[in-house]
């Protein structure tokens, strides 16, 4: 799985602001886009590459606070590093609490928001992999025939093969068979191992 | 009852019963009435007295010589002590008598008065013996009294000078129903010439009799609705008189003209006066108002329109300066029974045009046979004057001086208020921070991807790039710094010698709101004998607006009922002025108040610290000196002194 480079996209109503972000995230290798207001960074087309936004809280029109809750209403789920020229706690709570990785007030030290785009570069590529490997499982549940899908919710509920031939009204061996196949097509090694893949399947659908 | 009503030392004279000669006028032959040329000359008086009031008494004695064909005619009125006639009207022969003011006991007009019924006396000569020598002589003269209120005002009069004429039945009756216009007439001469007089008179001296003035608007107020008043029961005499026209000159074609010359008289009486008059019906809708209405509204509403309800006004507003609805006006209140009656209650009119009017109305509501409301009239008189002058003594009350400034101020810079509130010294150091900071912040930012871009592999183009970026920022943070400077420049100050009071006043009206929606009682105590100082009046006001609004925060967290904010003023030292604000805020830690004016000192959560930093350069640039000091009780007192102004400011 070859992963594009990540791209942090900056929204920040002030130009000096905007290249000077743009500049410092290149130096460190990282492809930048940049945006002068929240509806622009909306309705642009976004990459599959990992990646970070980092706004400005007071922006014209739809503020970064804005911006914030209406991505999370759309279920977009990209990590956000704030800026902003002077903030007070209360502002930055919520935006914590919304979800963001970081707070930062201009002027901050370099470090401190390469720091803070690394960790929600990170979080986004775990976001992303965590996606991915769900959208994996359910692929592998989805290629279960009917009966191995009522065969395997019994197993997982410690049922022994016998109980199981019994409430489906089947023979022991049947359900073996069942059995197998299905540890087969979910990649299953072991029973523990099945135990863990349903529970991930139960949290991610 | 002879000899004893002749003259003293008058021997000669015959008793006075003998002049009259009243009894004659019925054994006369009498001329037939002209009730068309009465008719027209009463129209032709009523509407002198709605156009020049000051002109009905000449036209009343014209119309008297007209329609009597008399020699002369006039007026004696009494004087207001009640012991002389005088005769401001002479026409005719006569005329050269006009002006002349006899005793009231020694001429023939108070014997008339006394006897309270017109009469005829012939050659009175004979008994006033003081007239003998009076040319031309009187040969007959018909005296009509008139009264107002009970009250006997004066006699109109013809007169004869030869045997050619002798007044007859006709002429009595004439002059008799003269009699009757007269009153009014004089009534609404008077008052005419009083507004006149009022006009005219000296601004000073009424301030000084302010009270007297004040009682007499007041009666000349209840004189006018009285007039008012009696205009509508003369109306009522004129249309009884119509009536009579009517009945007596039944072969014409009398009942068209009669109606709409009822009407025009109406309109007539309607008119005329100082008071403004208007009718409603029972839902409201106006049906009829005089112009003077019409001027007092600055309109002119379209009677019978069901849009104009309860007012013909552009907009009601309450004593308080409150919005009144017109549904919601006396004549509202009146209408739907809520109360009786409106007497002497006030309300402020606004014109289209923006002006405004204060008025007393009284309402009256019209009944049905049924007793149900039928409608209403408002009489409404225009006191905006009198309001004035009562504001202006008011302001004299130091007080009350604050009040009516505010007031003023806020009807007319309300739009002011909002750019100024905006731009107070905090919000100022608010919006400088913000703009100064963010090329800074991309300077700095630049700079470390400059250092980045030079590392390990230097890559010198995007290190110039960098240091292109530094540049440009670098020159816009001093632009903005150049700009700050600009506007705070001694240059541009407008100095001017001021009235600190005034500067506090004018910041006062601008946050009393704001405080009021804190719920902080605000106390004025401004010293009235401060003197002016030289300075610019923006930046006072702000240093001003920004201790009040300091001081309003200062009590966010104490409770409602104990968060007061006193603006005051005094005498300082010699020379100097002193302006403080005391909250009964929380105070402040005492190692601190030094340190209060120190820029980016703050205690608010939100506070940038530049505020009282910048009120302190302001008050340093006037040659003052401003500090801080905590209260004996709570809260935190900051003030600040200015010198008085030289009388040449160098």
């Amino acid at each position: 799985m070859s992963e594009e480079r990540p791209t942090i996209f900056v929204v920040d109503d002030d130009a000096s602001m905007r290249d000077a972000l743009k500049n410092l995230l290149r130096s460190v290798g990282l492809n930048v886009e940049t945006f002068g207001v929240a509806q622009e960074f909306l309705s642009s087309q976004r990459s599959k590459a990992p990646g970070c936004l980092v706004l400005d809280v007071r922006l014209p029109g739809l503020s970064g606070l804005d911006l914030q809750r209406q991505l999370a209403e759309a279920n977009v789920q990209i990590p956000i590093v704030f800026i902003t020229g002077h903030g007070d706690i209360q502002m930055s709570v919520r935006a914590m609490k919304a979800g963001a990785v970081e707070f930062l007030t201009k002027p901050f030290r370099d470090q401190d928001l390469l720091d803070a785009v690394q960790q929600a570069i990170d979080r986004d590529r775990a976001a992303r992999l965590k996606q991915a490997e769900a959208a994996e499982l359910l692929e592998r549940y989805e290629s279960l025939s009917p009966r191995e899908r009522e065969v395997m919710a019994l197993v997982v509920c410690g049922r022994l093969n016998k109980q199981i031939a019994g409430e489906l009204g089947t023979s022991e061996a049947t359900v073996k068979m069942h059995r197998s196949h299905l540890m087969q097509k979910m990649r299953a090694d072991s029973l523990a191992d099945l135990f863990r893949i349903t529970q991930k399947l139960g949290t991610s659908t | 009852m002879n000899s004893c009503e002749t003259i003293p030392g008058n021997e000669n004279a015959v008793s006075l019963a003998s002049v009259f000669t009243t009894a004659e006028l019925n054994r006369r032959p009498s001329r037939s009435p002209d009730f068309a040329a009465e008719n027209r000359a009463l129209v032709a008086l009523a509407q002198v007295m709605a156009g020049s009031p000051d002109r009905i008494l000449q036209k009343l004695a014209e119309t008297a010589l007209n329609l009597c064909r008399a020699h002369s005619a006039g007026f004696s009125l009494l004087e207001l002590d009640g012991r002389r006639f005088y005769s401001p009207v002479i026409i005719g022969q006569w005329a050269c008598h006009m002006g002349a003011g006899t005793l009231v006991d020694s001429g023939p007009f108070a014997t008339v008065l006394d006897r309270n019924a017109p009469q005829l006396m012939s050659r009175p000569e004979r008994h006033f013996t003081h007239l003998a020598s009076v040319k031309p002589p009187i040969e007959e003269v018909l005296i009509v009294p008139f009264y107002l209120e009970g009250k006997a005002i004066g006699t109109i009069w013809v007169m004869s000078h030869d045997e050619t004429l002798r007044f007859d039945a006709e002429d009595l009756r004439v002059m008799a129903n003269l009699g009757a216009f007269a009153a009014t007439a004089y009534q609404v001469m008077l008052d005419s010439a009083e507004r006149l007089r009022e006009a005219n008179a000296d601004v000073a001296s009424r301030l000084a009799q302010i009270e007297k003035v004040n009682a007499e608007v007041q009666d000349s107020r209840r004189a006018a609705l009285n007039v008012m008043e009696d205009a509508l029961r003369a109306r009522e005499i004129a249309e009884t008189l119509n009536l009579q026209l009517l009945n007596e000159v039944a072969e014409r074609r009398q009942t068209e003209a009669t109606l709409r010359e009822s009407k025009e008289r109406y309109r007539i009486l309607f008119t005329l006066g100082p008071v403004a008059v208007y009718s409603c019906d029972a839902s409201g809708v106006i049906r009829d108002f005089n112009p003077r209405a019409a001027e007092l509204w600055g309109r002119t509403p379209k009677p019978g329109d069901t849009d104009e309800r309860f007012c013909g006004s552009y907009k009601l507003h309450r004593p308080d300066g409150t919005f009144m609805p017109h549904d919601q006006s006396p004549m509202a209140e009146v209408l739907s029974g809520q109360i009786p009656e409106v007497r002497d209650g006030e309300v402020h009119i606004e014109r289209p045009d923006g002006s405004r009017v204060v008025v007393i109305v009284n309402i009256r509501p019209l009944k049905n046979q049924g007793g149900e409301i039928a409608g209403a009239l408002n009489y409404f008189f225009d006191i905006t004057d009198r309001k004035r002058a009562e504001q202006e003594r008011q302001d004299l009350e130091k007080r009350e001086r604050g009040l009516a400034i505010a007031t003023a101020l806020r009807e007319t810079e309300a739009e002011l208020a909002r750019v100024a509130r905006a731009l107070t010294v905090g919000e100022l150091a608010t919006s400088i921070a913000h703009e100064v900071n963010q090329p800074l912040a991309a300077i700095v930012t630049n700079a470390e991807a400059c250092i980045r871009w030079l590392d390990k592999t230097p890559n010198l183009h995007e290190a110039e790039e960098s240091l292109a970026l530094i540049i440009r920022d670098g020159n816009r943070a001093s632009e903005v710094i150049r700009r700050i400077r600009e506007f705070l420049k001694k240059d541009s100050r407008q100095l001017a010698p001021l009235d600190i009071n005034d500067v506090a006043l004018d910041a006062v009206a601008l946050v009393r709101d704001e405080l009021l929606k804190r719920h902080i009682a605000l106390r004025v105590e401004l010293s009235d004998d401060l003197p002016p100082v030289q300075g610019d009046r923006i930046q006072l006001q702000q240093v001003i607006l920004n201790l009040i609004m300091n001081g309003g925060e200062a009590m966010a967290s104490v409770a409602d009922g104990s968060r007061e904010l006193a603006v005051m003023s005094q005498k300082f030292g010699t020379d100097d002025v002193l302006m403080a604000v005391r909250d009964s805020g929380t105070g402040m830690d005492a190692q601190n108040i030094d340190r209060m004016f120190d820029a980016f000192f703050t205690t608010k959560p939100t506070g940038m610290g530049m505020g009282l930093s910048i009120s302190r350069s302001i008050i340093e640039a006037h040659g003052g000196r401003i500090w801080a000091a905590l209260n004996d009780g709570p809260g935190l007192t900051v003030q600040f002194s200015l010198p008085a102004r030289t009388e040449n400011p160098s």
